[in-house]
């Protein structure tokens, strides 16, 4: 298995470091993306937009840009592999096929960590903001990382079948986008709170406010919001598989791994 | 035992439209084992439920005792050449492609990268080590993809088109390659739509129409049931009319391009070099066929049937 992970890892650096353009392009787009937001939201509001909602901004993001790439890595890799036909050599493999599409995402996925703490760097500096950095971050990056990984293997299992999957990630980006934006940590009262908890079920969504406290308002480490976040990413990840595996065998079944 | 088993598979497709019916055969180690049949016969699909990538509907496939559909230790003693560029990542090395591959069949990072530099050395891609696949000749990708199926050292090595595409030199070094691996004791087999490479090669054939084996037999054997009796004799100068009509009325010869394709026993031999005698003789033997004129020959009767 740590051969497995090794050689995926060495794969994804080395493809990184051939095509270098990707990841500077991908981190330009991220940026220039967030300060256009920025820049409008400045401009519609004819206010500086700073403190603590711009910390929070940041961080949902930053969120929001690891969970799609997290979302996107499996399915994608699958509609290319299946175009350039490579796919049917992976599963050649002698690894069960939801732990190689795993170990692969989870290894671009430290490659997406790096590009994020750059851009988040970045967007610091920019804007002035003051979003902190504590070594806690670790945790709900991880668990956050895992959640998209485990939907983005869901429409991967998807993939196997239908194979094109490139039009609907984009709507489901923009969902993500709601969870990560929406400030449940705020909902507090009332009709509100029962909605936040239940909230805590959904992808990532525990992940997000745990990263939200930690960087933008400095609050300490939250042991029962962490448990929720480890067992949404954990139970996310586990569920995909589950899932990944039972289309791997039907598409096996009905002869659909060929196709592209 | 056996190093491939397949018994009886079965499967279709859709609404019933049996694609593979009834498919049985084996093979040894040490054996190339050519499958053969025109398009649509079930061939693909009979190498793709082999190869695990397909579950059948009924029947078994046994590499080396294990079942590829419920044990994945099958998959370390099999080795698969998929046809065309479906073998190799084309933006990493030819050294990263057998290293990565050979982790996937179970093997150790450090033992995949000894493996690795050995293949290289032995394919003669040692100086190619670093070049991105995209960058490599046709013929050096396929001897890639063939040293890829070999990083973990299979039992059964299925080839599926192993020389489609490639330039003469590329195709005889494919085919010294497959004739090596056989010494060493590997079951292969080969399905090409290449019949000269397929007679060349194998020990054994399938031949495969609608979904069924019509034909299995030793090579030797499929050559001597479809060879007619009689004699081929290639002259070296043109016989002149009188001698060609002799032939042909008395002895029932049939004559082309320059080579007279005499039915009958040793006798009638003699008799007829008599006639032909004092023209040079290129070369004489028992008539044969190719596996091209076989295999159309039985895929025709199956058809008019």
């Amino acid at each position: 298995m740590l051969s497995l992970i090794s050689v995926e890892f060495r794969r994804i650096i080395a493809l990184t470091l051939r095509y270098p353009a990707n990841f500077i392009s991908s981190l330009f787009i991220s940026t220039l993306m967030f300060y256009g937001l920025f820049m409008g939201a400045q401009y519609l509001s004819n206010q500086q937009v700073f403190g603590k909602n711009l910390d929070a901004m940041i961080v949902g993001y930053a969120a929001w840009v690891l969970a799609t790439k997290g979302l996107n890595k499996t399915p994608m890799a699958i509609q290319n592999e299946a175009d350039t036909g490579v796919l049917e050599s992976i599963f050649l493999s002698s690894y069960n096929k939801s732990v190689i599409f795993l170990a692969r995402a989870l290894s671009e996925s430290l490659v997406d960590i790096v590009l994020i703490v750059i851009m988040v760097g970045v967007l610091v500096w920019i804007t002035g903001s003051q979003v902190e950095f504590p070594l806690a971050l670790a945790l709900p990056t991880a668990t956050l990382v895992l959640a998209a990984v485990g939907l983005g293997m869901t429409m991967g299992a998807l993939a196997l079948q239908v194979k094109r999957v490139g039009a609907m990630l984009p709507s489901l980006q923009m969902m993500l986008l709601l969870l990560m934006f929406t400030p449940f940590e705020t909902w507090t009262t009332g009709l509100a709170s029962g909605l936040a908890s239940l909230a805590m079920w959904l992808p990532m969504v525990p992940s997000v406010l745990l990263l939200r406290e930690l960087m933008a308002y400095g609050h300490p480490f939250d042991p029962t919001l962490a448990l929720k976040a480890v067992a949404n990413g954990v139970g996310y990840v586990a569920l995909s598989m589950v899932i990944f595996n039972l289309m791997a065998k039907r598409v096996r079944s009905k002869g659909l791994l060929a196709g592209y | 035992m056996q190093a491939l088993l397949v018994e009886n598979l079965r499967k279709s497709f859709g609404k019933g439209e049996r694609v593979v019916n009834d498919v049985s055969f084996n093979v040894s180690a040490g054996e190339v084992f050519a499958f053969l049949g025109p398009n649509g016969a079930g061939k693909t699909t009979t190498i793709k439920m082999v190869a695990g990538l397909l579950v059948p509907d009924t029947g078994a496939v046994r590499i080396d005792g294990l079942d590829p559909h419920r044990d994945a230790r099958a998959m370390t003693r099999l080795g698969s050449v998929l046809e065309g560029n479906r073998n190799l990542y084309w933006r990493m090395t030819a050294f990263e492609n057998l290293r990565y591959f050979g982790v996937h069949k179970g093997m150790s990072m450090k033992a995949a990268g000894i493996a690795a530099n050995a293949l290289l050395e032995r394919f003669g891609l040692a100086a190619r080590r670093d070049a991105q696949v995209r960058n490599l000749s046709r013929g050096t990708q396929q001897k890639l993809a063939i040293a890829v199926t070999l990083m973990h050292q299979p039992k059964v090595l299925v080839l599926d088109e192993p020389t489609l595409g490639l330039d003469v030199a590329a195709s005889l070094q494919v085919m010294e390659i497959i004739r090596e691996l056989r010494a060493q004791g590997m079951a292969i087999v080969l399905t090409t739509h290449q019949l000269d490479v397929a007679e060349d090669l194998c020990d054994r054939v399938a031949i495969i129409r609608e979904g069924r084996i019509i034909k299995e037999a030793s090579k030797a054997e499929l050559i001597r049931e479809f060879s007619p009796d009689g004699y081929e004799i290639e002259l070296a100068e043109q016989l002149c009319d009188s001698r060609r009509d002799i032939l042909l009325a008395d002895f029932g010869a049939r004559i082309e391009l320059g080579k007279v394709h005499l039915p009958g026993s040793v006798d009638r031999l003699y008799a007829a070099l008599d006639v032909i005698k004092p023209l040079p003789v290129h070369s004489l033997g028992r008539s044969r066929v190719d596996f091209a004129e076989i295999f159309l020959r039985l895929t025709a009767e199956q058809k008019s049937a």
